[in-house]
């Protein structure tokens, strides 16, 4: 960058000497609004610039004095190439020809200045440029203008020989990078004070200690407040976390004592207030104050391990950790915490002995942002959910903005692989720290589920690697090698993490993506990629077509955390035989999905039909389900309604899971499909069982009703309803998955079966249990039956409204049951045995009693769990 | 004690058999009279276990339901007088007059019930029992659990005292009778039967609407391909209630044999693959545990017996009422090879549990000690002539 010359100081303003001296130190303890310069003439024109600290992007406004009196008043209004590197829009520059003064001005200057030695800067008294909002100087002299070139550019002589300015004066200020950098930047060039080997921050807080200590309006707690925490208040990074930062222009420091602290404002790049807070629990006031008096034990950032760096560095030393990391251990390139790896960091980016502070510059240096500290993090993923999806801007790197605070969001995914709020529900975890760091530092060794598509010892497995560790790393480096889930046939698409990678790498603009073209376009199949190119310019772009990722996320409305990683383009397009035309294009299928396929429940693939963990022990004639000897009152009543007998072994499995309990199995059997065959068989694989054969009448819920014909309820707390479910109308995996979804939310193992009976004798108010993912408010075609029925039923109010367990599989309590038998009992079902699907699939009493149950659950005073 | 042992009657069918079962094993401990009112077949058999002494037998117009009330009354009240008796066990709602009689002679009532609603109705109708009966008795002792609500609802009372004795079965001795001589049943053209390989369906009973006589010929008009034996009284001189014997010799059909009245039912039962219950109303029909007995899968309807959970778990249930087209159904899709597996019999055998007489004895037995001591007191109660000529007993 090109230096600025001639820039001046201004932090005494130009007041009268009355006022002065009755309120010096307030003055003196104001830091400077305005910063300016002048670089000198070129010709008759004096250059120069000025940016108002508030306002950085705004014209200041300045006035030419002459003899102490107004001769101009112009403004900044050019664009300065030099600044604009840190303030990009600026027009902080001015250009004063003094050619063209107004005649006045010009006599008045000749007449200041004539007699006066022409190599001599002009006296202030004479000839002075100040920022007329507070009367501040632009020292003239400091640019090396002498009195012979301002009456050279009036006409009256040469210009003397040009002398270069001051040397000080020529030092490259450090090069800013960002929003509030640039005033850091302008604010410690400005300090010439102090120690030059000294951080800038550090001589800026020092300097606004000094300040508030000679300001008699504090008090001297305050003063003593602020002495103390200036060691470790960092004014610029304060400021850039400000988000009105010229609020504190005045005095950081003060700022900070006053306000920020309350508002968790970080004062330092290594203290996290957030985080230790986390860490300290219970204190009050300023925390910074607190880590400083009492709190050193306690981390004061997620990568600064205050035990870790005791234990590494300090030995039985009673020294500050954090101030000695900043003191020496930095410099002498010591680690601060496991997480961060000095030597890796600074090999990383090639950085050598220019970086003072490496844990400081990799917080602070955006370029930085990106780098990870575990091989976990991904953290262009989680770069893209913060600054794209949500429009946040990512002032620190993303794994630390994770660590600090984005690890208590379980919408934000560490990576695709690692779902936080699955990893945390499925195993059961009380999290304190980020989920990730859990998974890595114990989860994965024990093989704990982060996502509920990859079981770390599930894909170790696969890939012949004992044990779990190390799964994770290895499925990041090498999506789509090996399955990791049992359930799917093949390993996660590598399709979808180049997608995201491409996704992310588009950082949230809209640009051509000649491969999504070609897929969403077929009929351009014959196009070479520029001809593709050229036809989205020409007409694509026109037409609305699909031409980027960035653009498939937005129309479809997703969000990385929606898509749908077991996405199999094989099976979407194979089970919806609408979607045919679909084939081979993974694109235009996800996005169909996204923008159809997802509102109308579609699934992503096969695997979805295999529900995790459900291990079906099918009973047999060598190991049979024996119902358990009489008791009074059993705990439960399974009823089963068989219209396809097949499945009947499927069921018993189910029912089988109630072993933990008390229970007794009443099957009713459609005897359009019986056979003494099936009969022999039932007795062989469930002996004892109740079984009896009925009309096809009213399909599953008459099935029902006419079992509990044959029973004392009062014999039993809680029923179970299954039944063969097998929804023709959809393609059959489905309608398989769908039974089984509900069946596994009763009864998928002996501890949910057991979990869900305790639930009903744990808590009286619960009526019925059905499973959530099948949690409907559909009426469909049944409106008018519903209404009767709940008529029937007395149900009124709110609980008339359509909340029902869509698939009629749940477990009821006892009362309730014997409500039902009583009004459905005098219910005249239809008979579907000769009726097409059509009949089947909607409309009839049954679907309107499927809906109206829980209503009655309600309006009978009971609660219903949806698990 | 000395208990007299009343029944309805003494032919070898349900309520009898199993009155002569509990008498002949109560006699092994306590002084047992069997008082039969109308004689039958198991007078004979009864003499030879208890002595012609204890069992008493009348001809059929002594207690038939022509005879006024209160004379069935008083002459009951004789009987139970002419010998020392402490407690009157009358064994079913057909003998309920002895109960009424016992209890104005300050005796001790059981009452076993074996009737389903309808025939308890039915014998309300012709007077041979009477509401007041369920005040009037110390126990009962039901053939079927869900007889509890038919009397709740027919007769609003029902003592402290109940136990379900369901019906027992002599496994022995079934399986001894079933494999004696027996002669063939014969169809309507007087043709015998003979095995053969197609499947054999069989029922016992008097026919008549209430055993499903007419289900049993439609069921076996719609089910061609198997054989169908009815066993007991078929022909009107043996039985005048079968609405269908016109129909039997209408239509001839080629697979229903009949046996007509037999003394020993069990060797025909013996014969078929599967016992076919087509009662229209049947509690808890004896021959069902007899079937059972003999390793016959038994299918009856939901809605025509009181042991709907012992077939359903045991044998093979239809839901409803019976009909010949379920039924039909049910036996085409029956083969012999599928009756014949080890689980069908597995689950019969586990049902005729149920029929375990030494367990159900041990039941009435403890009842019956819980009844001894003393005699109840002097009736508060008086019968009268009403306007209408019948007899109001009244029990406070």
């Amino acid at each position: 960058m090109k230096a600025l010359r001639g820039e001046t100081e201004i932090g005494e303003a130009r007041k009268p000497q009355a006022l002065r001296a009755r309120a010096p130190v307030v003055e003196a303890a104001r830091l400077p609004r305005f910063v300016a310069g002048v670089d000198g003439f070129a010709g008759a024109t004096l250059r120069g610039w000025a940016i108002d600290l508030g306002a950085p992007l705004n014209s200041v406004t300045l006035a030419l004095e002459v003899a102490g009196e107004r001769a101009l008043v112009f403004a900044t209004n050019e664009h300065r190439a030099d600044i604009g590197a840190v303030l990009k829009d600026n027009v902080a520059g001015f250009a004063l020809d003094f050619s063209s003064l107004p005649d006045a001005a010009a006599r008045s200057i000749v007449a200041a200045l004539e007699g006066e030695p022409r190599d001599a800067p002009p006296g202030a008294h004479r000839l002075a440029l100040r920022v007329e909002a507070d009367d501040t100087l632009i020292e003239l002299r400091n640019a090396g203008v002498r009195v012979g070139d301002v009456l050279a550019a009036l006409g009256h002589g040469e210009a003397p020989q040009a002398v270069p300015p001051p040397e000080p004066m020529r030092k490259a200020p450090p090069a800013p990078a960002s929003g509030t950098r640039r005033l850091r930047w302008l604010l410690a060039y400005l300090d010439a004070e102090g120690d030059e080997a000294e951080a800038p921050a550090r001589r800026f807080a020092r300097r606004l200690a000094a300040d508030l200590a000679r300001d008699a309006n504090l008090s001297p707690a305050l003063k003593r407040h602020a002495a103390e925490i200036a060691p470790l208040f960092d004014p610029f990074f304060y400021l850039d976390r400000l988000d009105a930062p010229q609020e504190a222009t005045a005095n950081p420091l003060l700022h900070y004592l006053l306000a920020g602290w309350r508002d968790g404002v970080a004062p330092h790049p290594l203290f996290s207030p957030e985080h230790y807070r986390r860490r300290r629990g219970a204190f009050t006031g300023d925390p910074l104050l607190d880590f400083l008096h009492e709190g050193a034990d306690a981390d004061p950032h997620p990568l600064f391990d205050v035990a870790f760096y005791r234990a590494r560095h300090l030995g039985e030393a009673t020294v500050n950790p954090l101030r000695h990391y900043l003191d020496e251990g930095a410099p002498a390139r010591l680690d601060p915490s496991s997480l961060f790896d000095t030597r890796a960091f600074l090999d990383a980016f090639g950085f050598g002995d220019d970086i003072a502070n490496p844990l400081e510059h990799y917080l602070t240096t955006p370029a930085c942002f990106g780098y990870t500290l575990t091989p976990g993090f991904d953290a262009n993923l989680y770069r893209h959910q913060i600054e794209i999806e949500r429009g946040e801007r990512l002032r620190e790197p993303a794994h630390v903005h994770y660590l600090t605070r984005g690890f208590l969001d379980e919408t934000l995914l560490p990576n695709l692989l690692f779902d936080p709020e699955f990893y945390r529900q499925e195993n059961k975890l009380d999290l304190k720290a980020p989920a990730l760091d859990h998974y890595l530092a114990e989860g994965e060794a024990a093989g704990l589920g982060c996502h509920p598509l990859f079981s770390p010892t599930f894909y170790n497995s696969e890939r012949g690697v004992e044990g779990s560790v190390g799964a994770l790393e290895h499925a990041l480096a090498h999506p789509g090698e090996v399955r990791s889930d049992p359930r799917m046939e093949l390993a996660l698409d590598k399709r979808m993490f180049a997608l995201v990678r491409d996704l992310v790498g588009e950082r949230g603009v809209e640009t051509f993506h000649v491969g999504i073209y070609r897929d969403a376009n077929p009929d351009l199949a014959a196009f070479t990629d520029a001809q593709l190119e050229a036809h989205n310019r020409s007409r694509g772009a026109m037409d609305g077509r699909l031409s980027s990722l960035t653009m498939l996320m937005r129309l479809a409305d997703l969000k990385l955390r929606d898509l749908p990683i077991g996405f199999v383009l094989e099976d979407y397009v194979a089970i919806y035989s609408d979607l045919a035309h679909l084939e081979s294009r993974f694109n235009s299928a996800l996005y169909h999905w996204g923008r159809y396929g997802r509102q109308e429940r579609r699934l992503v693939g096969r695997w979805r039909f295999q529900i995790a963990d459900l291990k079906l022990d099918l009973p047999s004639a060598a190991a049979p389900l024996r119902i358990a000897a009489s008791r009074d009152v059993r705990d439960v009543c399974v009823l089963i309604h068989a219209y396809y007998p097949d499945l009947l072994p499927e069921l018993i499995a189910f029912a089988q899971n109630f072993r933990g309990v008390s229970f007794d199995i009443y099957i009713n059997v459609v005897d359009l499909a019986w056979t003494a065959q099936l009969q022999a068989t039932l007795r062989e694989i469930c002996p004892g069982a109740f079984v009896m054969l009925s009309n096809d009448l009213g399909r599953d819920v008459g099935g029902f009703t006419r079992l509990l014909e044959a029973i004392d309820i009062s014999a039993y707390e809680t029923f179970a309803f299954l039944h063969s479910k097998k929804s023709p109308h959809m393609v059959e995996a489905e309608g398989e998955f769908w039974r089984r979804d509900l069946l596994t939310a009763i009864a998928g193992t002996p501890q949910i079966a057991s979990a869900c009976v305790a639930a009903m004798k744990e808590n009286p108010k619960l009526g019925l249990i059905g499973a959530k993912s099948r949690r409907s408010q559909e009426i469909g075609r049944n409106g008018a039956q519903y209404e009767k029925l709940l008529d029937l039923f007395g149900v009124r109010g709110a609980n008339r409204d359509v909340d029902y367990i869509s698939g009629f599989m749940f477990l009821a309590r006892a009362p309730i049951v014997a409500r039902l038998r009583e009004t459905l009992r005098h219910l005249d079902f239809e008979f579907g045995g000769d009726r097409d699907l059509s009949f089947h699939v909607d409309g009839q009493i049954a679907h309107g009693v499927e809906r109206a149950v829980p209503a009655l659950v309600r309006e009978m005073g009971f609660e219903i769990l949806y698990r | 004690m000395a208990i007299t042992l009343i029944l309805h009657e003494a032919s070898r069918t349900g309520a009898p058999v199993v009155g002569a079962l509990i008498a002949r094993e109560l006699a092994r401990s306590e002084a047992v009279r069997v008082v039969a009112m109308k004689d039958g077949p198991l007078v004979g058999e009864l003499r030879d276990t208890l002595g012609p002494k204890n069992v008493v037998a009348f001809a059929e117009p002594a207690f038939h339901f022509r005879t006024s009330f209160e004379e069935r009354l008083g002459r009951a009240g004789d009987v139970i007088g002419a010998e020392p008796c402490d407690l009157v066990y009358a064994n079913s709602l057909g003998a309920s007059v002895f109960a009424l009689a016992a209890r104005l002679k300050g005796r001790k009532v059981i009452l076993h019930v074996h009737e389903k609603a309808a025939a308890m109705v039915d014998l309300l109708a012709h007077d041979v029992a009477k509401v007041e009966v369920t005040r009037a008795v110390d126990a009962l002792v039901l053939a079927a659990d869900d007889l509890r609500g038919d009397l709740a609802r027919l007769f609003a009372y029902a003592p402290g005292e109940i136990e379900t004795f369901g019906v027992a079965v002599d496994v022995a001795a079934v399986r001894r009778a079933g494999a004696a001589a027996s002669t063939p049943p014969a169809d309507a053209r007087g043709r015998a039967f003979t095995r053969s390989q197609r499947l054999v369906v069989a029922m016992c009973g008097h026919a008549s609407l209430r055993k499903g006589a007419d289900i049993f010929l439609e069921t076996a008009l719609s089910a061609p391909d198997a054989d169908f034996l009815w066993i007991g009284a078929w022909a009107p001189d043996e039985t005048p209630d079968n609405p269908v014997y016109e129909d039997f010799l209408r239509l001839a059909p080629s697979n229903l044999y009949v046996t007509g009245a037999v003394d020993n039912p069990h060797p025909h039962i013996a014969t078929a693959d599967l016992f076919f219950l087509s009662s229209r109303e049947d509690p808890n029909p004896l021959v069902l545990g007899e079937a059972l007995a003999l390793g016959k899968p038994v299918l009856a309807f939901s809605r025509a017996t009181g042991v709907t959970d012992l077939i359903g778990r045991g044998g093979l249930l239809c839901y409803g009422d019976p009909n010949a087209e379920d039924a039909a159904r049910m036996i085409r899709a029956c083969t012999r090879e599928a009756l014949r597996a080890p689980s069908w019999r597995t689950a019969g055998d586990e049902a005729l549990k149920a029929y375990d007489l030494d367990a159900k004895m041990t039941k009435l037995r403890a009842m019956i000690q819980r009844l001894r001591g003393e005699p109840n007191p002097a009736p508060d109660a008086r019968s009268h002539a009403r306007d209408d000529g019948a007899v109001e007993l009244v029990f406070s």
